[in-house]
C-alpha cells in the first residue's frame, strides 16, 4: 500500500514527447485510471511507472522515495501486461510462483500464497496447465494472479481487458473492481476504453498527446469537464458539439449555430456575458436531447427543428441521428419516440444541462 | 446465376490442367531430389556389405552375401573404439562453446540497443562469408605459437570460431521473434538480466537452439581437413581421419568394403540424431517464418 506521485515527469523518444509534464497524485488504496486515445502517453506512463522505461525529466515516487533510479524488481509493484505476457514453458502455478522464487520466499509461503490467489480467482484446478491450455478469461486470471501473489505496494494494468470479447470483459471488469475492493492496494490502471474508466475508477486522469487533460472523480469528468476533449472522449455516445457565436437579443443570450439558435436561460447566462461575439462550441449531450412528445417535465427545452437520418432502436432507448442544416448528431430517446427515418420533426434541448468552450482555446466556459 | 461466356468451361478446363501440371511437375522435382539424396547413402550401405572385388565387378547391385566381417575389419583397423570417443569429446566441447557463448551474443545483439549493436552483428555475420581455407594456413600459424598443435583445444578452438557466425545469425532472429513482455514481465517479477535470459529466453528457445546445435553437431562432427593438418598423435584423431587409416593402412591393397563400413559407422550418429530431432528441427527451421 502506498501512493504514487509524477512530479514534472517528461518522457522523450527522440523528437517525440510521450509524455508532457505529467503531474498525478495517486492517493494510497485509490483506483486511478489513466485513459485517453492510444498513442496518447498513457502506457508509456505506466511503463515509466514500472521502470521499464526510464523518464527523461521529473520525478516519480511511489510511498516517500523517488525510484527515478529504482530498478522495477526493487520497486514493489506488480503489472498485469495486455498480452498477459505468460511464461509458456512454465505451468499456472510456477507462473505465479516465479516472483516469490526468485525472492526466495519459503516454499510453504508460495504454496500459501499460490493457493490463496487461485482461490480468490476461482483458477485452482488450473494450477498445472500451461498457458496454452487456457482460454483467454482464463489466461487474464493467471496473469492477475501472479501479480496478486506478490503482495505488492501497487498493482499496475496494462489494459488488461482489451483482448477479451465484450461479455467476458464486462465480467472481469466487476471482478478487479471486487478485487481492489478486497485486497485493499493502490491500483493504476491504462485503458482506451471510457466506459472501463468510468465503471471502475475512484479517479480518471484523462490524458491526451502526453499532456494530462483533466484528473477528477468519474461523475465530474462527465458532469464538468474542462475542455472539448475530455467533454468529447468521455462519454458513450460522444457529446454533440455544434460551432457558432454567442449572440444578445432582447436582452436574451443566444447561442447561434448559423442553422439553429437557443436560448440560455438567464439563470446560467452569466459566465458567457464576456463571451458574446466570439466564436464558441456548443456541446450537448445525446441524452440531452429529448424527443418533444417525450420531454420530462420542469426543463428549460430549447426547440429546434430536425430530420430524422438514422434511429438505432437499443431496446431501453433509441439513438437518433439527426440532421439540422450542417451540423448531423446524436439523441438518446424515449424507446416510445415515434420519429421514423426521413421525418421532419422537431427536438428539445435540455438547456439546464449544456457546455460551452471557447472555439479558440477549447477549454470551457463556467 | 450470372451469365458465363462460352469460353468459360474451355478456361476452367486449361487452368485445371495447369494446376495438375504444377502438381506433376512438383512430385518429379521431389522424387529426383529425393533419389539424389537416397541412392549415394543407399550405395554406400551396399558397398560396406561387399567384398572388394564385388565392389568392382558389380558396383550398382545387391550384395551376394553380406560382409558382416567387413564392419568388424572397419572397427579394428579405424581404431574406431579411441576415435570415437575423441570425436564425442571434441564434438561435445565445440558444441558446448559455440552454443553456450552463440546464445549469449545472440541474445546481447538481438535485444539491447547499444553503440555498436549493427557493427557486431555484420562482424560476426561476416564471418559466414570467410572460406574456411582460406583460414586454415593463418590459423595453422597461430595455433602453433600458441603451443595448440596436437590437443583436443586446437580443434575445439577452431570449430567454435567457425560456427559462431552461423549460430549468431540464426539465434539472433530467433530470439527477435520472442516476445518482448515476457522479459518485461520477469524483469518486474524480480529476474536479473542473466535470470532472464536463463530461465525465460533459453527454454521458450529450445526448437531453435535444437536445430542449430544439429546443424553444428554435424559440421564437427564430420570435419576433416583441420583434424588431419593439425592432428598427428594417433590418440587424438576423430573418425573422418579414422576411415583413411583403412586405406592408408592397406596400402595398395585397399579393402574397400571396410572403408564403406567405416563411414557407415561415421554416419550413424548423425543419422541418430536426426531422427531423435527431427521433428524439432522441422519445427526449428519454420519458426522463424510463421512466427
Amino acid at each position: 500500500m502506498a501512493s504514487v506521485t509524477f512530479r514534472n515527469v517528461y518522457k522523450r523518444f527522440g523528437d517525440v514527447i510521450a509524455v508532457n509534464n505529467l503531474n498525478i497524485e495517486v492517493g494510497d488504496k485509490e483506483f486511478l485510471v489513466l485513459v485517453g486515445p492510444s498513442g496518447c502517453g498513457k502506457t508509456t506512463a505506466l511503463r515509466c511507472l514500472a521502470g521499464l522505461e526510464e523518464i527523461s525529466e521529473g520525478e516519480i515516487l511511489i510511498g516517500d522515495r523517488v525510484v527515478n533510479d529504482v530498478p522495477p524488481k526493487d520497486r514493489d509493484i506488480a503489472m498485469v501486461f495486455q498480452s498477459y505476457a505468460l511464461y509458456p514453458h512454465l505451468s499456472v502455478y510456477d507462473n505465479m510462483a516465479f516472483g516469490l522464487k526468485l525472492r526466495k520466499v519459503p516454499k510453504e509461503e508460495i504454496k500459501r500464497r499460490v493457493y490463496e490467489a487461485a482461490d480468490i480467482l476461482g483458477i485452482r484446478d488450473l494450477l498445472d496447465r500451461k498457458p496454452r491450455q487456457l482460454s483467454g478469461g482464463q489466461r487474464q486470471r493467471v496473469a492477475v494472479g501472479r501479480a496478486i501473489v506478490r503482495e505488492p505496494k501497487v498493482f499496475l494494468f496494462d489494459e488488461p481487458l482489451s483482448n477479451l470479447d465484450a461479455k467476458l470483459r464486462v465480467a472481469m471488469r466487476a471482478e478487479i473492481s471486487k478485487l481492489h475492493q478486497r485486497l485493499q492496494t493502490t491500483f493504476i490502471y491504462v485503458t482506451h476504453d471510457q466506459t472501463e474508466a468510468m465503471t471502475m475508477a475512484t479517479r480518471i486522469a484523462v490524458i491526451n498527446k502526453g499532456i494530462l487533460q483533466q484528473l477528477d472523480t468519474p461523475q465530474n469528468l462527465y458532469d464538468k469537464p474542462n475542455n472539448l476533449f475530455v467533454a468529447g472522449f468521455i462519454g458513450s455516445p460522444a457529446m454533440n458539439f455544434f460551432p457558432g457565436k454567442l449572440r444578445k437579443q432582447d436582452g436574451k443570450l443566444l447561442v447561434d449555430t448559423g442553422d439553429f439558435a437557443v436560448t440560455i436561460p438567464p439563470s446560467r447566462a452569466q459566465p458567457y456575458e464576456a463571451h458574446v461575439g466570439k466564436d464558441i462550441i456548443f456541446g450537448i449531450r445525446p441524452e440531452n436531447v429529448h424527443d418533444v412528445d417525450f420531454t420530462p417535465p420542469n426543463i428549460d427545452a430549447e426547440r429546434v427543428t430536425v430530420k430524422v437520418d438514422v434511429t438505432e432502436l437499443m431496446g431501453n432507448e433509441i439513438f437518433l441521428y439527426l440532421v439540422s442544416g450542417r451540423n448531423t448528431f446524436v439523441a438518446r430517446v424515449d424507446p416510445r419516440s415515434k420519429l421514423r427515418i426521413g421525418q421532419e420533426a422537431q427536438v428539445a434541448f435540455d438547456m439546464d444541462n449544456f457546455h460551452i468552450f471557447d472555439a479558440a482555446t477549447e477549454q470551457a466556459i463556467r | 446465376m450470372p451469365k458465363r461466356s462460352p469460353l468459360y468451361s474451355v478456361q476452367k478446363g486449361a487452368e485445371r490442367l495447369a494446376a495438375q501440371m504444377s502438381w506433376f511437375a512438383a512430385q518429379l522435382m521431389l522424387w529426383v531430389f529425393m533419389g539424389m539424396v537416397v541412392f549415394p547413402m543407399l550405395w554406400t550401405i551396399f558397398a560396406s556389405f561387399k567384398t572388394s572385388p564385388e565392389i568392382f565387378n558389380d558396383p550398382w547391385g545387391i550384395p551376394d552375401v553380406f560382409q558382416f566381417q567387413n564392419y568388424v575389419t572397419a572397427w579394428t583397423k579405424m581404431n574406431a573404439g579411441t576415435y570415437i570417443l575423441n570425436s564425442l569429446i571434441v564434438s561435445a566441447g565445440s558444441l558446448l562453446l559455440i552454443m553456450g557463448l552463440g546464445s549469449m551474443i545472440a541474445y546481447v545483439l538481438a535485444r539491447y540497443d547499444f553503440r555498436g549493436n549493427r557493427f557486431f552483428f555484420f562482424f560476426f555475420v561476416s564471418g559466414m562469408m570467410i572460406p574456411g581455407y582460406l583460414a586454415f594456413i593463418p590459423a595453422w600459424f597461430l595455433h602453433r605459437s600458441l603451443g595448440l598443435l596436437d590437443t583436443y583445444w586446437s580443434l575445439i578452438i577452431q570449430y567454435t570460431a567457425f560456427n559462431l557466425p552461423f549460430t549468431v545469425f540464426m539465434l539472433q532472429s530467433f530470439f527477435k521473434t520472442l516476445p518482448k513482455e515476457l522479459e518485461e514481465a520477469a524483469v518486474v517479477d524480480g529476474a536479473s538480466l542473466f535470470t532472464v535470459f536463463w530461465k525465460i529466453m533459453l527454454p521458450l528457445s529450445k526448437s531453435g537452439l535444437l536445430t542449430v546445435s544439429v546443424f553444428n553437431f554435424l559440421g564437427v562432427w564430420n570435419e576433416f581437413t583441420w583434424v588431419l593438418i593439425t592432428i598427428s598423435d594417433e590418440k587424438l584423431k576423430t573418425l573422418p581421419l579414422g576411415a583413411v587409416n583403412i586405406m592408408q593402412q592397406a596400402k595398395y591393397a585397399t579393402d574397400w568394403g571396410a572403408m564403406f563400413a567405416g563411414f557407415v559407422i561415421i554416419l550413424i550418429p548423425t543419422f541418430a540424431v536426426y531422427i531423435l530431432f527431427q521433428s524439432k528441427l522441422t519445427e526449428g527451421i519454420t519458426v522463424g517464418a510463421l512466427k
